[in-house]
């Protein structure tokens, strides 16, 4: 189903951004095709990508994504490439279009017989253009062609048959214009047929995951200031909402003063920093001196969790200026310096850690000098130490910068410093009292043991006659001596691991941290045999890793790009499961219920459930060691609660070997009581810590 | 082997640009990736490099005779001897490669054309071998020339000097600076679309393998293609919704650069140094 769209004018973010999104993939496809040409098929998948751009969006967005594909293709490999870009994004373009605007058959009949013999005529006309290069290449088939023919000839009894055929390549190549043009023709009609299958299947497979600006709401008038501002009993609901996402909330908020705004996912803090920052309240007033004016100088500021995707420039200083009118001249040295990034200009921001990019992020938002500036979770995805600087920062804007700050967070902790507390619960503003301290569950440390192990588990689940019986075969893991350098040997080499000697116990649980760049993913995806390391071995019971690839589990962070079929059963069941009780075990292995949950579609998970998801589906293979990368990694409190008891019952009843990769020490005490700690591709720590039995 | 960290070891990037590796047996292709050393061709306009890779490949196409593939042979040599391109930068091509490259040859070869050579018996057709490398250098030089761009250009330089190239196009009311926008976000979401395609096969070796070739089984490939487009594409509509709220949060869109590096005395030379090759080229006998 077609997004609503404007229907003139420039390309709105959305648009924007599905555009060029989807030109990379497009991109990615084809040059995978094209430099293997044993998955030569997959460069006519950038259809699909390209297809989808025609259905959701209008045509200037296709011809956006079009121009961005091509013109990077055309500077990874050339014309050849470029070519493939265009010839997708017709078909794909014509694709869309059609599925978006429901044409009618006769309709697509008559666009593909207009494309198609405009695509042969182009062809020909280039070849005719090109009549060097184009003879070259038909003596090439020829002499090609003759060279078979004369080998062929060896074999008795081929004569008549080569002759035959001799006779039809001469003619092909003599007529070539004829040959080409109906090559053409016929050849994309099939691709234009086959698209509309293999398009329409994925766009109905993915017609209700939405690429939604939230942010995106009319602007108002009047001059930018957006403080001091005052919610009178001010509700929320989002459209097609059954309820509402926020409920008479009154509060003032007044200018140089920092706001702590503490709540659990779904408690409507991420709808108030909405509000706040310019969208309209269903009902009650907002009250403010002007308009918010998102991302106008002296206006509001917002900064999100997830640092990657909130970064647009390539190179740190780009991202600082990014999106500003020309006119308004930006110093960028002292904006970097002001959040501890001096000198960092022309990195590339792909290098970056989460602490850094979130500190980027901040100074793209001061280039705009802010009255108002939110942040919205922006340290939930940040390593502690990153944490601790953020914070810092954002608490010193008020007084160095005179800006009002409201910073959004689920740890109570973060409030502390706050001129103002404030507290969510269930859409309402609830008094912050230091009677719930810990409600944030930060897992700290052995104080959890009063949550009994195993609570979200069915009963049912210990009277299984499978039993824990630690398919293990207790094995034990060993990684010996393993350097591992990307690129080896081009002007690329970044190395990674130098020389990690590591061995798990069967039924140990291991937590390994370290800080970005220290090559615990890596490490990672050694353990799990999906990379081989340049140096060294992965072993699990004396047999190489990498030679039986799924024997260790991995659950990566992204648990979405693990899970490959549409729905939660169907895709437990492909990950290996034998029948339909093994996919119910391995559910409830997780804490789901496969009643419940088995038909739903992947995409309407949580990330929570995606994690646990992904995770029964390693266990159905009953490997005896399982590897999660951050496994905690933006989920909610009560998220990183489940999955913890999960992984703590896994290991402590059913004796599986728990290996934790992660930037944080935090959370994982009931799991692992052995901490690795490596910096910089080393072990530098390997700590044993018995903690008291869970 | 491991390289000694300290002979070979770059500046600190990331797993950033497209790179195209078939790991085993060494093999490598590593494109659109800057070397990150300084030389004049880095200094450089970028613009200039797109142009001249334009005005190379269609001279080639146009004119693939001896003499201008050897004029645009030794520029290309000589571009990369400037901007101190190391030898493990260059492409390193898997075996079946060189075995295609040879059949083929050998192929051509046994077909004929004159001059003939006569081996051990063997009537072999140089004039069929002549065209043979001569097709096969074509697609190799523009692929190389290409190349050269990405290992010598900050990808960040690539969307404004298209913006300033295509700048003509404005009169015309073509939206330049909307196209060169998706430019520079397209490459800016390039390493994290390396990162998820890395992932995303990682993830499905971890799955039990895909059934074997067959006649009944091509449906179960088909569906299994589908099911990783899906998942791929899940991931980027989501990604593109962030993306556009990242936007949105800016208001909206404006400068892609910092600095913008303007045309020089050094882009001039090029264009002379390319213009002339190209000429060469044109009136290289054939």
């Amino acid at each position: 189903m077609p997004e609503e769209t404007r229907a003139t004018g420039p390309l709105r973010p959305v648009e924007l951004a599905t555009a060029s999104v989807m030109a990379g993939v497009s991109v990615a496809l084809v040059v995978v095709g094209w430099f293997l040409p044993y998955l030569g098929p997959i460069a006519g998948l950038a259809v699909v990508p390209l297809g989808f751009v025609a259905h959701r969006h209008r045509f200037r967005a296709l011809v956006a994504a079009t121009f961005s594909a091509s013109l990077i293709s055309f500077l990874v490999a050339g014309t050849g490439t470029f070519s493939l870009i265009v010839e997708c994004a017709v078909v794909g373009g014509l694709v869309g279009t059609a599925k978006r605007r429901a044409w009618s058959v006769a309709t697509v009949v008559g666009a593909v017989g207009i494309i198609a013999p405009t695509l042969a005529l182009v062809s020909v006309g280039l070849l005719s253009l090109f009549a060097t290069l184009r003879k070259l290449t038909l003596e090439q088939i020829r002499n090609t062609w003759q060279g078979v023919a004369r080998v062929l000839d060896v074999l008795p009894g081929t004569a008549g048959v080569l002759h035959t055929l001799n006779g039809f390549v001469v003619d092909a190549l003599r007529d070539w214009w004829l040959t080409v043009g109906v090559t053409v023709v016929f050849g994309t009609t099939w691709f234009t047929l086959f698209s509309w299958l293999l398009v329409g299947e994925v766009l109905e497979r993915t017609s209700w995951i939405r690429a939604v600006d939230r942010l995106d709401f009319p602007p108002q008038g009047g001059p930018v200031q957006p403080v001091p501002v005052s919610l009178h009993a001010v509700s929320y609901r989002y459209p097609g909402a059954g309820s509402d996402a926020l409920e008479g909330v009154s509060l003032r908020i007044d200018p140089g003063r920092l706001v702590a705004l503490v709540g659990d996912n779904g408690s409507g803090k991420s709808t108030l920093a909405r509000l706040l920052a310019g969208r309209s309240p269903t009902s009650g007033r907002v009250e403010r001196p002007g308009c918010a004016g998102l991302g106008s100088a002296g206006g509001t500021a917002l900064i999100m969790q997830h640092p990657e995707s909130q970064v647009l420039g390539v190179r740190v200083a780009d991202d600082v200026v990014w999106g500003l009118r020309a006119a308004q001249g930006v110093d960028v040295a002292p904006l970097l310096a002001a959040v501890g990034l001096a000198g960092m200009d022309d990195r590339e921001t792909s290098t970056l850690s989460g602490g850094e990019l979130q500190r980027l992020a901040v100074a793209a938002a001061l280039a705009r000098q802010p009255r108002l500036l939110i942040s919205d979770e922006s340290t939930a995805m940040v390593d502690a130490a990153g944490r601790e600087t953020l914070t810092a920062l954002l608490a010193g804007l008020p007084a160095a910068r005179g800006m009002t700050v409201v910073h959004i967070t689920h740890r109570a902790e973060e409030a502390a410093m706050a001129d103002l507390r404030l507290r969510l619960d269930g859409g309402r503003l609830v008094p912050d009292a230091a009677a719930r301290p810990a409600a944030a569950a930060q897992g700290g440390g052995n104080g959890r043991g009063s949550v009994p192990v195993g609570k979200s588990l069915p009963a049912e689940r210990s009277g299984n006659g499978t039993g824990p019986a630690p398919s293990a075969a207790a094995a034990r893991l060993e990684v010996r001596d393993v350097w591992h350098t990307y690129g080896a040997g081009t002007p690329w080499a970044q190395p990674a691991l130098h020389g990690v000697d590591l061995t798990i116990e069967p039924g140990e649980g291991v937590l390994v941290v370290g800080g970005n760049g220290s090559g615990k993913s890596t490490l990672a995806w050694i353990l799990a045999g999906v990379l081989r390391p340049s140096r060294g071995s992965c072993l699990l019971g004396g047999e190489t890793v990498a030679a039986r690839v799924g024997s260790v589990g991995l659950a990566f962070q992204h648990a979405r790009l693990q899970l490959q079929r549409a729905r939660v059963a169907s895709d437990v069941r492909a990950a290996g499961a034998a029948d339909d009780e093994a996919v119910k075990n391995a559910l409830a292995e997780v804490g789901l219920d496969v009643a419940e949950i088995g038909e739903r579609r992947i995409d309407e998970l949580s990330g929570g459930q995606q994690r646990r998801v992904a995770l029964a589906g390693i266990l159905v293979r009953r490997p005896s060691v399982v590897v999660l990368d951050e496994p905690l990694a933006g989920l909610d409190p009560a998220g990183q609660e489940a999955l913890v008891d999960v992984l703590a019952n896994l290991r402590l009843r059913d004796g599986l070997t728990v290996v934790v990769i992660s930037h944080d020490l935090e959370g994982m005490s009931r799991v692992c009581d052995r901490v690795v700690r490596l910096d910089a591709g080393r072990v530098v720590s390997d700590v044993e810590k018995r903690i008291g039995p869970c | 082997m491991l390289t000694a960290p300290s002979r070979r070891r770059s500046r600190r990037s990331g797993p950033a640009g497209v790179a195209s590796a078939a790991e085993r047996r060494g093999a490598r292709v590593t494109l659109l990736r800057e070397i990150k050393v300084d030389s004049p061709v880095h200094r450089m306009w970028a613009g200039t490099k797109l142009i001249a890779v334009a005005a190379l490949s269609v001279t080639v196409s146009y004119f693939p005779s001896w003499g201008s593939l050897g004029l645009v042979t030794c520029l290309i040599a000589g571009t990369a001897l400037v901007a101190r391109v190391p030898r493990g930068a260059w492409p390193r091509p898997p075996l079946w490669f060189w075995v295609v490259v040879v059949v083929s040859g050998a192929l051509a070869s046994v077909a004929g054309g004159s001059p003939h050579l006569t081996v051990g018996g063997v009537v072999l057709g140089l004039g069929a071998l002549d065209a043979y490398i001569r097709f096969l250098g074509v697609g190799v030089l523009l692929l190389l020339a290409a190349a050269l761009v990405g290992w010598t250009t900050p990808l960040g330089e690539i969307a404004p000097a298209v913006a300033r190239l295509l700048w003509p196009l404005r009169l015309v009311r073509v939206p330049v600076d909307e196209m060169a926008v998706a430019v520079a976000l397209s490459v800016r979401g390039l390493p994290l679309l390396v990162g998820e395609m890395r992932t995303l096969v990682a993830a499905r070796r971890l799955r039990p393998p895909p059934p074997r070739p067959g006649r009944s089984t091509w449906r179960r490939w088909v569906e299994e293609l589908v099911d990783l487009l899906v998942a791929a594409l899940a991931v980027s509509i989501r990604r593109a919704g962030e993306l556009a709220e990242a936007i949105t949060a800016r208001g909206g869109t404006g400068l892609i650069a910092a600095r913008t590096r303007r045309p020089g005395w050094r882009d001039v030379v090029a264009i002379l140094v390319v213009g002339a090759v190209c000429a060469g080229a044109v009136m290289a006998p054939a």
